[in-house]
């Protein structure tokens, strides 16, 4: 989620009546934002974002512009969608794309920003807007990168502009914040941001560059800014901003959104036309995207009755900037459907479908403001058959003296291997662990027993305890493919100086009683128990169910316990296999 | 007398009676014999007639013994730490890094360098070599000579000459104290005599006849009872705990939760640990670029990678509805490809919201409630405050005329039954699957303000491709936080230990919160 840094008195410059800090945490919910710090000392605020799907917001500027219902501030209109709206698509474009970057990064969009100033606030807060976009927005500039120039640095840019393909050995510039030109392979290897973000670029042939009339480079996109044309200082009165990417509309969404935020603070912007072989992207540029709310849509979702005009209104004043009643004649389906054309603004694209505009509309009422109704309908709740096996048997452990444990389903590979003497062949693996502590689904219970037994030598013995869960491993499939198995586990452990095999085979049998289930144990010989004292229960198939026997002193060196200890696992499901099937309709994952 | 005596400590009573001139005193070794009671039972006999104050005590003298401890007998076995190094350098001189590689602990190394040096036994020459400078110093030999003595037989500290007594002052051990080789016990000598005050005679001894003991089967069946007096038991003693098992905790706490939500209505829901990405977000209509799919969010399977029954699943219509094109409800979609392939990818379940979508396309009842406690997986750094597996609660409610204001309805009634709390604040929030979406606020007693779930009516690009046509709620609560605040446990990792102490606190902690907590009986009629 994003975080947003910012001085209140700036916030407050871009709001027709200052907040102070008491009035955030309930102003903020219009933009789904967290007031989270404020220093009284600095004036410096944290606000953390919810919405992930609102870009525009992750700004002063855009939260400000929100809180102002959308409503520009006084003197600087949003004239460049006037401006986009009459300019001639077909005339000679800005910036030109080469067709080889189609399998590079297809698509870039600019415009220019003239006559304002950034300020170290501004700048500040325009490089922070520039990161998230870029990181969160463009997942980290695969899908979207923005840049932003002088246009009259250290030298001045000349348009047309050109983005086109160059040899990364043989194209030199100076990466921002260095000295000296470098080769494109050079800069991706050693700057800073070609280490971070050079695969972008660095599997193909032939790289990006932007470069202007005058052939200067002024950058690699979605990688670095060159120094000579590419650094933006405080004092910068004119701009050159552009998007790269894959997606025209995600680019044409950033630009809208920046223009915004610049012509707030002060700016004029230009929309700039770019055209690639068959495509042709001007920006920034309404994009006329409008979504249609069925007339009785507002109430169904609300749960009483609306007003229409209230609905209009509400939302105008939210920031959309037109919508109008009328019936919609809907394909195939016959007859016209009353209700709402509503136009998404210009720096949001968020709107999916006819209840992202009904949920605007509830926000701009506020959440408080509704009565909250209890549900009526009747239902009958019940446990899951699963869980009133375990509590039969929890309960059964209880009353034979056991404590429960409780244990996490990841675990280390050697703890369910190594350390119980067995194989690993049926493990479920973790193929990007975080940790090799948590790299494998448990197969078993008894690990987590012996590991608390292991941790516990100075509480008090005798310990008795248990575990009842759930475990994984893998199972052959008729098709001779290796597919997952859910196991229901029950494992208990005795550890005490008299502990051994006929204290839990009593305790097993006990438990397989409350099932109805005699134990009829098979001597084997079986890890990690001590061979000759141990044995395992099989159901009517011959398949293994439960083992129960002495842990091996070896074993107990492994763990470091120092006391003699029994245990028994068994595999619950499986016990109830026999009986038939025994979970309910809406249990359960994919055979 | 007050109460009768017990046969213990008549016994313990008659020597004083019989055997001596009133007001003489008897040591407890003496008095043992006399009585025929076994030691044990001497000294409690002792203890209950001096709290009854029919005897006085006079302490005679005391002497201190000297036992090895468990790091004496081990210094004895395999030679003090000074003896060590000594014998390493009978046959020449060794740098000191190597002596201290001889002892696991180097504080022990440099603490036995330091007094052989100061005796005069070591000298350290040129390059940090260690080199023998004499015999080992005499308060050596001596210790060693008497952690033999003690090993065999208890020595009297004040039996030892006075230069010894002092000597072993460097060596001793007080008792609790951890380090040392010898340890000294105190032991005290005492007599014992009749209190004059007390007045007591032999026919005290003798009144009251027999007392009665524990009730016997024989008894009961011979009335042998009646007409006797049981001998008093000494109720205030501490009794021995009973051996006792637990349920656990954390797993005590999510059943109070699941009855809570059985007895509202909701029926459970349970799966498998692993899901298709597909029922774990695509069914959910989380894009497959968000975010928390990315391969940091959550743990993919290495085998198998990929479902193999996705032809069960309503893919295309999922599929259709990411993409935005002929979806089955009006949606301008997430507007880029879906990959049938990354959908069927299998991963630990991130969210209980699956067993959800899964529901969802099974039919469900209508109206219905679901609910699900599961355990799910997030790819965070374990700690204090994220577990690598964790509970989480949440549900659905499918009404027709399920809306928003019923959704708050529901909250507020979840926050009163399952957190106990009525105050509430509702906040817009944003979930990829819900809209209207909203964030549960809840005042609680001692946390103050707390987030306590997310929750939203499931969209249609939701409900509509699983086959749903009625609007759904869908909820989700954070119980570890409640259940770490109610077993007072501010390491979320510790509802998961094994360590059997930190178990038992959480038993006590539970206890305790509950004994706090406001628990009105049961309105009966007041007796008349």
């Amino acid at each position: 989620m994003p975080t947003l840094e910012g001085h209140l008195d700036d916030l407050n410059s871009l709001l027709p009546a200052p907040l102070s800090p008491e009035d955030m945490n309930q102003v903020l919910d219009r933009v789904k934002g967290e007031w989270k710090h404020f220093d009284p000392a600095t004036r410096r605020f944290k606000i953390e974002l919810n919405d992930t799907n609102r870009p525009d917001l992750w700004s002063v500027e855009g939260i400000a512009r929100q809180l102002r219902g959308g409503i520009p501030l006084p003197g600087r209109p949003y004239s460049f969608l006037e401006r986009a709206a009459k300019r001639e698509r077909g005339t000679v474009p800005d910036i030109s794309v080469d067709p080889g970057l189609s399998a590079v990064r297809p698509f870039l969009g600019g415009f220019r920003a003239t006559g304002g100033t950034l300020g170290e606030e501004g700048l500040a807060g325009l490089i922070g807007t520039q990161e998230r976009l870029s990181e969160l927005f463009g997942r980290k500039r695969a899908d979207l990168a923005i840049g932003v120039y002088p246009l009259k640095g250290r030298k001045e840019i000349s348009f047309p502009l050109s983005f086109r393909l160059a040899d990364p050995d043989v194209t030199r510039f100076v990466p921002l914040g260095e000295e000296g030109p470098r080769s494109l392979r050079e800069v991706v290897a050693t700057h800073p941001k070609g280490i971070a973000y050079g695969s972008l670029v660095s599997s193909h042939s032939a790289w990006p560059v932007l470069a202007d009339a005058q052939g200067e480079i002024l950058s690699l996109p979605p990688v670095i800014n060159s120094q000579t044309s590419g650094a933006v200082v405080a004092g910068d009165r004119d701009l050159f901003v552009e998007a790269t990417g894959n997606d025209p509309q995600r680019i044409l969404l950033a630009l809208n959104i920046l223009a915004a935020n610049l012509t707030d603070r002060g700016f004029h912007v230009d929309p700039l036309l770019s055209k690639g072989e068959g495509w042709d992207l001007l920006a920034p540029a309404s994009p006329g995207i409008s979504v249609f709310v069925p007339a009785g849509l507002p109430a169904r979702v609300l749960g009483c009755g609306t007003d229409p005009q209230d609905f209009i209104e509400v939302l105008l004043g939210f920031g959309y900037p037109a919508l109008s009643r009328k019936g919609k004649g809907t394909k195939g389906e016959g007859g016209s459907e009353e209700g709402f054309e509503v136009l998404q603004p210009f720096y949001r694209d968020d709107l999916l479908g006819a209840v992202d505009v009904v949920e605007d509309y509830l926000v701009a009422r506020g959440f408080e403001s509704f009565a909250p109704l209890m549900p009526r309908a009747f239902t009958a709740g019940s446990k899951a058959p699963r869980i009133t096996v375990e509590n039969r048997i929890r309960t059964a452990f209880l009353g034979m003296g056991f404590t429960e444990l409780l244990s996490n389903i990841l675990t280390g590979e050697p703890a369910v291997t190594a350390r119980l003497g067995r194989a690993g062949d049926l493990l479920v693996r973790i193929d990007n662990p975080a940790s090799l502590h948590y790299a494998v689904v448990r197969p078993t219970l008894l690990s987590g027993l012996l590991a608390a037994e292991s941790r516990s030598a100075r509480h008090p013995y005798p310990h008795r305890l248990f575990e009842v869960g759930e475990a994984m491993e893998l199972s052959p499939l008729p098709s001779g493919e290796r597919g997952l198995r859910d196991l229901h586990l029950a494992a208990a452990l005795v550890s005490h100086p008299q502990a051994g095999i006929s204290e839990l085979q009593g305790v097993l049998d006990a438990l397989l009683a409350r099932f109805d289930q005699r134990l009829v144990l098979e001597a084997t010989d079986l890890p990690p128990y001590i061979p000759g004292r141990c044995g395992v229960l099989k159901n009517s198939r011959g398949e293994r169910i439960a083992t129960v026997g002495e842990i091996h002193p070896a074993t107990l060196d492994l763990w470091g316990i120092r006391m003699p200890t029994a245990a028994f696992e068994i595999d619950v499901g499986a016990l109830l296999a026999e009986k038939g099937p025994g979970d309910s309709p809406q249990s359960g994952g994919d055979p | 007398m007050s109460q009768p005596l017990h046969p213990v400590e008549r016994a313990l009573l008659r020597p004083f009676l019989t055997r001596e001139a009133p007001g003489s005193f008897l040591s407890s070794d003496d008095v043992g014999p006399l009585t025929g009671l076994s030691p044990a039972q001497v000294q409690m006999g002792l203890e209950m007639v001096k709290s009854r104050g029919l005897i006085e005590e006079r302490l005679d003298r005391e002497e201190t013994l000297l036992r090895p401890t468990d790091q004496g007998l081990q210094a004895l076995a395999e030679g003090l730490p000074e003896e060590i190094i000594m014998d390493a350098l009978a046959t020449g001189p060794r740098p000191m890094s190597d002596l201290r590689g001889l002892f696991p602990d180097p504080s022990v190394a440099s603490k036995a360098m330091g007094a052989l040096k100061d005796a005069g036994s070591l000298k350290v020459v040129e390059g940090g070599q260690a080199v023998r400078a004499g015999d080992l110093p005499p308060g050596v030999l001596l210790l060693k000579k008497l952690l033999k003595m003690s090993a065999e037989a208890p020595v009297v500290l004040e039996s030892l000459p006075k230069e010894e007594q002092e000597l072993l002052s460097q060596y001793q051990r007080r008792r609790g104290k951890e380090k040392g080789l010898i340890r000294l016990d105190v032991r005290s000598f005492r007599s014992y005599r009749l209190s004059p005050e007390a007045g007591l005679t032999l026919s005290d001894l003798e009144s009251g006849g027999e007392l009665l003991g524990n009730v016997t089967p024989e008894m009961l069946q011979t009335r042998s009872w009646e007409g006797g007096t049981f001998r008093p038991f000494s109720v205030g003693a501490d009794a021995p705990p009973p051996p006792q098992g637990h349920l656990h905790p954390y797993r005590e706490f999510l059943e109070e939760v699941r009855g809570h939500l059985v007895r509202l209505g909701f029926a459970e829901m349970t799966g498998s640990l692993v899901e298709p990405e597909f029922w774990n977000m695509d069914a959910l209509f989380i894009p497959q670029t968000h975010p928390a799919r990315n391969i940091h969010d959550i743990y993919l399977i290495s085998e198998p990678r990929l479902a193999k029954n996705s032809h069960e699943w309503p893919m295309e219509a999922v599929a259709r509805t990411h993409e935005g094109r002929e979806a089955p409800v009006p949606t301008r979609g997430w507007r880029q490809g879906f990959d049938p392939e990354q959908a069927k990818r299998l991963l630990m379940r991130s969210q209980g919201t699956a067993l959800s979508s899964r529901t969802l396309s099974r039919s469900p009842s209508v109206p219905g409630k679901y609910f699900a406690i599961a355990r799910c997986f997030r790819h965070d750094q374990v700690d204090a405050t994220h577990a690598v597996d964790f509970f989480q609660a949440e549900g659905i409610v499918l009404e027709e005329d399920a809306s928003f204001v019923t959704l708050l309805g529901l909250l507020a009634l979840l926050a009163r039954e399952i957190a106990g709390v009525d105050q509430v604040h509702y906040k817009p929030a944003y979930f990829p699957f819900t809209e209207p979406s909203v964030e549960l606020h809840a005042h609680h007693p001692e946390l103050g303000w707390m987030e306590l779930g997310g929750a939203g009516l499931f969209r249609p690009e939701v409900t509509r491709p699983l086959g749903v046509e009625v609007p759904v709620i869908a909820w989700g609560m954070g119980i570890d936080r409640m259940a770490m605040f109610r077993l007072g446990l501010s390491d979320i990792r510790d509802l998961f230990t094994g360590d059997l102490s930190v178990l038992s606190g959480m038993i006590r902690a539970e206890e305790r919160s509950w004994a706090a907590a406001p628990h009105p009986s049961s309105p009966a009629d007041p007796p008349r």
